[in-house]
């Protein structure tokens, strides 16, 4: 018995030969004007969990230490997948917000999001009373081999990026414009 | 009398090296942009294979050699005709690449073979193959030839492969996730970049011995500056440069770059270094005396300049 239990570690202790990730990082930058002060916008996104209220994709978030510096967020999208986000910066002064995508554990591929090692910026500037929100962000897709199949290629990855900054944009021009 | 040597010595560069040329990677454009650095203007875009980001610059000036990992292969370009004259099929991912002090052998990190290929420059085909570590991802070569350094990114090690036998003769427990490496031979120290633990390794050659310096996040790209024995560290998810003084054996000044910078090279007169933002699509020009950026130069998608990408 303990032969066997030992025999099992061991084959769990055997390194995973691929890669974690996909060769070449990708990047999408999504920008929406919107017709509000950059005060009030950042009034709404600066909360690290507020995400959760503005982003109609993301049904729920819990962060371990609120907005501060490395403070770890757990958002929940849709579907019921959930991510874990650090924050990297947050810049009151010049309305920028940096964060990152934890590391995923060996082998998992998110859902309808299915990227890794995702960094990612928001940030708003104004000029005469209207606002600019630009939301970037880099990432690999998670798949690691070399022949994903159609839902996990670079392109839907970059697709699904792009579909969860646009919306979560138009909808806080929307909340920010009432 | 500092200031007096380093124009002399600036003097010198411009003398023997007329036109020394950047050459940096296009990932999304799949292409290498040329920057004469008299000028520090885009004096041509070259197409090569899909996504390159490997560089490296022949000992002599005459050529330069790409990593084409999603194409599978390697782009050979003329420095003269700034023309690609030649492409090698490498493996399956081609990514970090040297080159012997001879210009006689290119070395390519396949990422994900694991192994090293050779790759022989006057038959322009591979001569041999080395079986290393989980996911190669920066190559060094001693000026004498006789010791290629891999990173294996995905199992935290250095090797130690002796040249003449083609056979690994040491493993090195680095930071976690080593990347970009560079070797001062002036110190006898090699240098690894560690994404994921935020430092840098420094291995003492004679020794073995290990020293972690902390510096930003993602570490990527390492460049040494021998006359004042200091590192300059690209720290990708900081949008910043780091500065070691390795006498002190310490980040001593961080200077600020654009997004998500990758490849750094120390231009030959010793004054200026380049860096390559990824998000930005812009070289940024440092000043070593100012440790400042002074320039910017827009090039490319995606730009990576992953290696040795300033001829000399």
């Amino acid at each position: 018995m303990k032969y066997l239990k030992l025999s099992l570690i061991s084959i769990l202790l055997i390194p995973v030969l691929v890669s974690a990730h996909g060769p070449s990082r990708q990047k999408v930058v999504q920008e929406i004007e919107i017709n509000a002060n950059a005060d009030k916008i950042w009034k709404i996104i600066e909360n690290f969990c507020s995400i959760q209220d503005w982003h109609p994709g993301i049904s729920s978030c819990n962060a371990d230490n609120g907005s501060e510096i490395k403070s770890i967020r757990t958002i929940e999208l849709k579907n019921g997948e959930k991510i874990n986000e650090i924050l990297f910066k947050l810049d009151a002064e010049n309305k920028r917000m940096q964060y990152g995508m934890q590391e995923l554990e060996e082998g998992r591929i998110i859902k309808g999001l299915p990227i890794a090692t995702h960094g990612s910026t928001i940030s708003i500037s104004e000029s005469e009373g209207k606002s600019k929100v630009q939301w970037k962000g880099a990432f690999y897709r998670s798949f690691p081999g070399q022949q994903p199949p159609a839902e996990l290629t670079d392109k839907a990855c970059i697709e699904a990026v792009t579909i969860l900054y646009k919306t979560g944009l138009e909808n806080l021009k929307k909340l920010a414009e009432k | 009398m500092k200031k007096l040597v380093f124009f002399l010595l600036f003097c010198w560069a411009h003398w023997v090296y007329a036109q020394p040329y950047a050459y940096i990677t296009n990932q999304g454009d799949n292409s290498v942009s040329v920057i004469d650095t008299n000028t520090n203007t885009v004096i041509q875009t070259i197409a090569v294979g899909h996504r390159p980001a490997g560089v490296v610059v022949s000992n002599n000036g005459k050529r330069v050699y790409i990593s084409n990992p999603e194409s599978k292969n390697i782009s050979v370009i003329d420095t003269k005709t700034l023309t690609n004259i030649k492409t090698i099929k490498i493996g399956s991912g081609p990514l970090a690449i040297a080159i012997s002090p001879d210009d006689q052998s290119v070395y390519v990190a396949d990422w994900y073979e694991d192994s090293i290929f050779i790759v022989d420059t006057v038959s322009l085909s591979i001569r041999n193959k080395i079986k290393v570590g989980d996911s190669p991802s920066g190559l060094v070569v001693n000026p004498d030839g006789q010791f290629l350094y891999v990173a294996n990114r995905d199992e935290n090690t250095v090797m130690i492969i002796n040249l003449s036998e083609n056979k690994i003769v040491d493993t090195i427990e680095a930071g976690i996730a080593p990347f970009g490496l560079a070797l001062n031979t002036k110190r006898n120290e090699l240098y690894s970049a560690n994404v994921r633990s935020n430092n840098i390794s420094v291995i003492n050659l004679h020794t073995k011995k290990i020293m972690n310096i902390k510096v930003g996040n993602f570490p990527y790209a390492i460049a040494v500056d021998n006359i004042d024995e200091r590192l300059f560290v690209t720290n990708q998810r900081s949008n910043t440069v780091s500065v070691i003084n390795l006498n002190e054996m310490k980040t001593v000044k961080t200077i600020n770059v654009g997004e998500y910078p990758e490849g750094i090279d120390l231009h030959p007169n010793n004054i200026h270094l380049y860096v390559a933002n990824w998000f930005d699509n812009i070289i940024s020009i440092i000043d070593i005396p100012a440790l400042k950026v002074i320039s910017e130069i827009e090039v490319g998608e995606g730009c990576r300049a992953y290696g040795k990408f300033i001829s000399h």
